[in-house]
């Protein structure tokens, strides 16, 4: 088999996770996928940087990450806002209402602030080391460890609230919604 | 009279109090990874396929 089928059959093994951490990232199905789209592409080009495959998976979800803060980045230069971080670059990002639809625990970790909710999937959802995801993130392992115990303590309480207080969580926005009278 | 609390009562309830914490992180886990299952294990969609063909076909994108 050649290498371009190789690298090929590998990326292809990795786009599920690519497309979850997107869709975390970007809080929408289609641009998320047109995320994954760009990163593929990059990833294609540069795919001699990759030393180890062993870290192809982290590999890739940093470059997803990269090509949606460069996203993001060229969002807000079209609409000459200043950003400052991370947090900032994905709090940007719109489109939440789509695929908060129907998930209790997917609506509770889209309103986590930015940073905590890509640490707290790299970790729980793609199983990274805290190594690995501080590597994805580019900030210190402690950074991330903090992030992850953060958003951990904010799922339980909004998630316990939401059982014994409020019943099940809004699944929709009424506003929104065709038809129905304010 | 201040109550006496043993050495093994206050470890008794540490862990209990940290198994209680593990198994809603555990459920916090559980409920993530479902949250995500269907992109997870859902087929890929075509337009990656033949993005990835051309790609190792050498064709220009």
């Amino acid at each position: 088999m050649s290498v371009k089928k190789s690298f090929r059959d590998a990326l292809l093994v990795e786009i599920p996770a690519m497309r979850a951490f997107a869709r975390a990232l970007c809080r929408d199905r289609d641009a998320a996928d047109d995320l994954v789209q760009d990163a593929l592409l990059s990833a294609w080009k540069s795919q001699l940087t990759l030393r180890d495959v062993g870290c192809l998976k982290s590999w890739l979800l940093q470059i997803v990450r990269n090509a949606h803060l460069r996203a993001v980045q060229s969002r807000a230069r079209l609409r000459a806002e200043p950003i400052d971080d991370d947090a900032d670059y994905a709090s940007q990002v719109g489109g939440e209402d789509e695929l908060v639809e129907g998930e209790d625990a997917r609506s509770v970790l889209m309103k986590l602030a930015a940073a905590d909710r890509e640490a707290i999937v790299l970790v729980v959802v793609h199983g990274l080391s805290y190594d690995e995801a501080a590597e994805v993130c580019g900030c210190p392992t402690g950074t991330i460890k903090s992030r992850v115990n953060r958003a951990k303590a904010q799922m339980r309480t909004a998630l316990t609230q939401d059982r014994e207080e409020r019943g099940p969580p809004k699944r929709s926005t009424p506003e929104k919604l065709p038809g129905r009278a304010a | 009279m201040p109550q006496i609390v043993s050495k093994k009562q206050k470890t008794l309830e540490f862990a209990s109090g940290r198994d209680a914490s593990d198994s809603i992180d555990l459920q916090i886990q559980e409920k993530l990874r479902q949250s995500f299952s269907d992109v997870l294990t859902e087929p890929i969609p075509d337009r990656f396929l033949k993005l990835l063909d051309r790609l190792s076909d050498g064709k220009p994108q």
